[in-house]
C-alpha cells in the first residue's frame, strides 16, 4: 500500500469482508432471536410489502395473464392442458415460471419441451417411465408457440 | 430498512451478476417470480420470506465478490477469510444449488406461502451451536441447506473438514422414511458425507451428546458414509 490509498486488491478484500460480515451477523441473529430477527432489519415486516411487491413494476397481474391464458380457447392453451391434463393450473404455472427465467431463448425452449414432456417434475429422474411415444418435434414445436403467446401476453 | 429495498436490491443483483454469474440470475428470476405470486390473503410467514430474502441477498453478494475474481490466488486469499463451514457453502454447496434444478424448490415455497414452515429445532439447534462454538466447532446454517439439502447444521472440529448434519427426535415418526430420504438427498447434492442423528429429547445431556457427536464425527466420518446414529 502507498500513499494511503488501498489497491485494486485490497478494496476487492474489503468489500468481501464486509460481505461475510453482514452474513454471518444475519445468521447469528437468525440463530440468537428466531423469526423475530426480521424484525431487527426491517421496519415494516408485517406490512403488505409482499402483497404490493408488484405495484410499481411494469408487469401487474403477472400471474393472473398467465391464468387466463392458459384457461383460454387459444389453440396453444388447449393443447398445453392437453399435454399437462393430470396437472393443476398453478402447477403449469409454478413450471412455466422456471422455464421463462432461463437466460437464452433456447435453453427456454428446451426447459418449455421439457415441462411438456414430463410434467412439472420435469428435472426429476422419472424420464424413462413414459409408456408412449412422444413426437418430440411435435412438442419443441409447441414450446416454441407457447413462449411466444407468453411472450405476447406478458410483454 | 424497508421491505422495499428487498426487491431493489433483488433486481440490482440481476443486473450485476447476468454477465458474471447466470446460475444466480436465473435463481434470483425464480424468487422474484416467486414473491410475485403472491395474492392477498394468502397465509404467509412473512418473517421467514424475510429472513430467507435477506439470507440469499447476503450470500449473492458473497457469491458475486468472488466471481469477480480474475485469479485463483486471489480467490484463496478470499476463501482464507473464512471458516470451514464458510468454505464448504459458498465454494460448493451454494454454487451447486444455484447451478441446479432444485426438486425440493416448489414443494418447500409452496409451504411457506401456505404458512406451514415450522422451526421446532430452533431452540434445540441455538444451544447445540452454542455447545459446539465453546468447544472451538465452526458452525454454519442456511435456510436452503435446511429446506433442500436435509442439513440443519454444517459443523467443523479441529480436523477443519465440514461435515452436514440432520437432526430428529426419536418421538417423530417414520424415522426410517426419513434418514432414507436424508441420505438420498445428500447424494443428489453431492454431498459426499453426512450424519443423521436421531436423539432423545427425554435424556437430560442430549444437547451435550449431541455436540460431541457433531464434532467428533466431522474429524473421524470417511468420505462416502452416510452415518445414522441413534443417541
Amino acid at each position: 500500500m502507498n500513499d494511503g490509498k488501498l489497491t485494486e486488491h485490497e478494496q476487492r478484500l474489503e468489500k468481501f469482508s464486509q460481505h461475510l460480515k453482514a452474513a454471518r451477523q444475519l445468521e447469528d441473529d437468525i440463530i440468537k432471536y428466531g423469526l423475530g430477527a426480521a424484525y431487527l432489519y426491517c421496519d415494516d415486516v408485517d406490512s403488505d410489502w409482499l402483497e404490493t411487491w408488484e405495484d410499481d413494476n411494469d408487469e401487474p397481474s403477472y400471474i393472473e395473464k398467465m391464468i387466463t391464458f392458459l384457461e383460454s380457447d387459444d389453440s396453444v392453451a388447449v393443447k398445453v392442458r392437453e399435454k399437462l391434463q393430470n396437472k393443476s393450473i398453478s402447477e403449469i404455472i409454478q413450471g412455466l415460471e422456471y422455464c421463462l427465467s432461463q437466460l437464452t431463448e433456447n435453453e427456454r425452449i428446451f426447459v418449455t419441451k421439457d415441462l411438456l414432456l414430463n410434467g412439472v417434475q420435469f428435472a426429476g429422474n422419472n424420464r424413462g417411465s413414459r409408456d408412449r411415444v412422444i413426437d418430440e418435434v411435435e412438442l419443441l414445436d409447441l414450446a416454441e408457440d407457447l413462449l411466444e403467446r407468453l411472450t405476447e401476453i406478458l410483454g | 430498512m424497508q421491505p422495499t429495498d428487498i426487491k431493489k436490491n433483488i433486481n440490482s443483483l440481476i443486473e450485476e451478476s447476468v454477465i458474471i454469474y447466470p446460475n444466480l440470475t436465473i435463481k434470483l428470476k425464480q424468487i422474484r417470480l416467486w414473491i410475485k405470486s403472491v395474492k392477498d390473503g394468502t397465509l404467509v410467514s412473512k418473517p421467514f420470506v424475510m429472513l430467507f430474502l435477506l439470507q440469499f441477498i447476503r450470500d449473492a453478494k458473497v457469491m458475486l465478490d468472488i466471481k469477480r475474481l480474475a485469479s485463483e490466488e486471489e480467490q484463496q486469499t478470499f476463501y482464507q477469510e473464512m471458516i470451514p463451514p464458510e468454505k464448504y457453502w459458498y465454494g460448493e454447496l451454494f454454487p451447486q444449488w444455484l447451478s441446479n434444478h432444485d426438486p425440493k424448490f416448489y414443494l418447500w415455497r409452496t409451504k411457506l406461502m401456505a404458512g406451514e414452515f415450522s422451526q421446532e429445532d430452533e431452540q434445540l439447534i441455538k444451544s447445540i451451536t452454542h455447545f459446539i462454538k465453546q468447544c472451538g466447532g465452526k458452525t454454519l446454517q442456511r435456510y436452503i441447506l435446511d429446506l433442500s439439502m436435509a442439513t440443519d447444521i454444517i459443523v467443523s472440529s479441529s480436523q477443519e473438514n465440514p461435515l452436514c448434519i440432520q437432526l430428529t427426535s426419536q418421538s417423530q415418526e417414520f424415522s426410517q422414511v426419513k434418514s432414507n430420504d436424508w441420505e438420498n438427498t445428500l447424494i443428489f447434492w453431492g454431498i459426499e458425507r453426512g450424519l443423521f442423528l436421531s436423539y432423545n429429547p427425554g435424556r437430560p445431556d442430549f444437547i451435550d451428546r449431541i455436540a460431541n457427536v457433531a464434532l467428533d464425527n466431522s474429524d473421524r466420518l470417511d468420505t462416502g458414509i452416510y452415518e445414522k446414529l441413534n443417541l
